[in-house]
């Protein structure tokens, strides 16, 4: 059983290419269309990385990384941001990304699929 | 603009832009070689660079209101542009090549607007080099300031000062108002030049060296200079 991905993605075209991508590269990978949906997949079985879109229905993915930050047993869990909004747009600051477990930002239009394994690379090897 | 088609206008980039992303990401999965994918890859990352500008330059009135001004250095500008025209260049047979005369004191500009201008700078000449060309994308003192901008020493025929104002002048009225040296509606000129203005600038044609090209003249702060 490869590294546990859990994707947390509502367009659900990109979270097939990102899906088959990931698991191309040897990675299991759990896909959840919303906040809440990532956070029952991550109490069922607790991923070994996070990729987040911020722009998600109801709950978005800031209040996703909080509810993360307030678990202790998810603190450990690196969360790579992969994202339609700029980093110039992002609410979190730089400064503040390792208090919630950011260890990088991807804007998906400005990035390609291998940015992203390698972003992950270096926070989790299959 | 009224309201309403100002927030569809925004409404409908955000929707192109989403696809724009899925359908480069999708081209990815397709594998790295042959020329179809990287003309996937391109021109998908063209599109997504001209909704983003295009997206700034309609936030601000193109032109009519004025961008965040920061302390901006030229150089960082001029490397950051050079990074993302090189897969254009690389795909089209073109070198690229940094090059700044000397050392400048930081400018008020808008970093990220300033950026994409060049990089519509590069991608205009771009269009109509040949495999061999090579571009300059440079920084130099002149009399009236600091000129940031891509240059090339091969000939571009209709590369003036003349061709270019008429050029903005009739984007959406003529299909290809650049027609001397692009095939293309040449709306990233216009754009360019729209995000210099929100930045009390415009897009000019300049030279650099021995090559001409696109530019634009910024004055250098003098309270800066001093810190």
């Amino acid at each position: 059983m490869g590294k546990l991905v859990l994707l947390v993605e509502s367009d659900r075209k990109q979270a097939g290419i990102y899906k088959d991508f990931l698991i191309a590269k040897g990675y299991d990978v759990k896909v959840a269309y919303s906040a809440d949906a990532a956070i029952e997949a991550a109490d069922s079985r607790a991923p070994d990385a996070v990729i987040l879109e911020i722009q998600l229905p109801e709950h978005n993915g800031i209040e996703f990384l909080y509810e993360l930050r307030s678990y202790s047993d998810w603190h450990a869990i690196p969360v790579i941001v992969y994202s339609m909004i700029p980093p110039e747009r992002f609410k979190i600051p730089p400064d503040d990304w390792a208090d919630y477990g950011v260890r990088d930002y991807l804007c998906k239009p400005r990035s390609t699929l291998q940015d992203l394994d390698q972003a992950l690379l270096r926070v989790c090897r299959p | 603009m009224d309201s309403v088609t100002s927030r569809l206008l925004e409404g409908m980039l955000e929707d192109i832009r989403m696809s724009l992303t899925t359908i480069a990401h999708a081209g990815q999965m397709l594998g790295e070689n042959g020329h179809a994918t990287h003309v996937l890859a391109t021109e998908t990352a063209q599109s997504l660079q001209l909704l983003d500008s295009f997206s700034m330059a309609a936030q601000h009135k193109f032109g009519q209101q004025q961008l965040e001004l920061e302390p901006v250095a030229l150089g960082a500008v001029a490397q950051g542009a050079i990074q993302e025209l090189w897969p254009f260049a690389e795909a089209s047979g073109v070198s690229l090549e940094l090059s700044i005369d000397g050392s400048f004191s930081p400018v008020m500009a808008h970093a990220a607007g300033l950026q994409l201008a060049v990089q519509h700078m590069g991608k205009a000449l771009l269009e109509q080099a040949h495999e061999g060309d090579h571009l300059v994308v440079g920084v130099h003192r002149t009399p009236g300031g600091i000129a940031t901008g891509v240059f090339t020493e091969q000939e571009v025929i209709g590369l003036s000062a003349r061709s270019l104002r008429r050029g903005i002048a009739v984007i959406g009225q003529a299909k290809t108002p650049f027609a001397s040296f692009t095939a293309r509606a040449g709306s990233g000129l216009f754009v360019a030049d729209s995000l210099l203005k929100s930045m009390h600038t415009k897009l000019r044609i300049g030279h650099h060296q021995r090559g001409w090209g696109f530019a634009t003249t910024m004055q250098a702060s003098s309270q800066l200079a001093l810190l």
